[in-house]
């Protein structure tokens, strides 16, 4: 059961990390989350297959007000922002470097220039490999907007990739 | 091959198709079409690529050792609540049958009776006051205690 619950955590550790760019910062969030999964009289048990999806809806809101509290701090170099979060998703950290191949980084680099949701939609659905129910949970959207919102979100993926391939 | 209005129907029922999200009905429809349609089969094709390479990106793990102790955190503190409702039923317990013996027991005197109630239940009082306070702050303190 404890290998399960790492598991989970583990995931939605590196979900934080996909948003936040950061790995401190994801850590925060995380330890933030669990504190919260553990106040909660709502939260599933956690070895129960609800509490996958709900531990991630957590964490991803936690990851988004961490967010755009950065932003707020940084509003001053809001006409950078986009180089800013590239920059900072691609240099996650430098031990990882090693590991990075070159179409790993394109990827990332594609994913970093996507509008937020839709990163979220491919990496939750790509990278997770969430259900699109599941899916719904975790954003709070009506389950029938996953799979146009993914669609649409892949094919700019499509064209980002595409056009990078070029040069 | 042109787009035909069909393209633009089958559209995001490419990706439901590549998730296995479709019922049976929709995914034969599509795959039908695919097999039909070059330009869509190909966009298929890309999607597929890309879903391939996005599922193998390299994210890495949080340490070890600091998801051991954030996991623990989530144990012991399971833990502690279960010591707080453990005592806190004990002491409601032994007070409800204190109370009753006390009450039932003929030997004592009325007055001393009224006297040991009111100062019990003034100290049970101060008791619970302190506990309200104490859950109080646990609950809206969440967000300082993290820091480990
Ligand atoms: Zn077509």
């Amino acid at each position: 059961m404890q290998d399960t619950l790492a598991k989970v955590t583990q995931g939605a550790f590196k979900l934080a990390l996909q948003i936040l760019g950061q790995t401190a910062d994801a850590q925060d969030v995380l330890q933030d989350s669990v504190s919260i999964a553990i106040v909660h009289k709502s939260a599933p048990k956690s070895s129960s297959v609800d509490f996958k999806p709900w531990f991630y809806r957590v964490v991803r809101n936690k990851s988004i007000d961490k967010l755009r509290e950065q932003k707020r701090h940084q509003s001053d170099e809001f006409d950078d922002h986009v180089d800013h979060e590239l920059d900072s998703k691609l240099a996650l950290d430098p031990e990882q470097a090693a590991e990075t191949t070159q179409l790993n980084l394109k990827i990332k680099a594609a994913l970093a220039v996507l509008p937020q949701q839709q990163r979220e939609l491919v990496l939750l659905k790509d990278y997770h490999q969430m259900s699109y129910l599941e899916i719904a949970e975790v954003l709070d959207i009506p389950k029938g907007t996953v799979m146009s919102g993914l669609h649409r979100a892949r094919l700019a993926l499509k064209t980002l990739l595409t056009e990078t391939v070029g040069d | 091959m042109k787009n035909t209005s069909l393209c633009e129907h089958i559209g995001e029922q490419i990706s439901g198709f590549l998730d296995g999200e479709l019922s049976q009905q929709e995914s034969q429809r599509v795959s039908v079409h695919l097999s039909q349609c070059e330009s869509c089969s190909q966009t298929y094709e890309q999607l597929k690529q890309i879903q391939g390479a996005v599922s193998q990106a390299y994210y890495p793990n949080m340490e070890q050792q600091k998801m051991n102790a954030v996991l623990q955190d989530l144990t012991s503190k399971r833990m502690f609540d279960f010591a707080w409702f453990a005592i806190v039923s004990g002491v409601l317990i032994s007070v409800v049958f204190g109370v009753y013996h006390f009450w039932l027991d003929s030997s004592i005197p009325l007055y001393s009776k009224v006297v040991m109630s009111l100062i019990w239940g003034g100290g049970i009082g101060l008791f619970l006051t302190v506990l309200r306070q104490r859950l109080i702050i646990s609950k809206t303190d969440k967000y300082n205690k993290v820091d480990l």
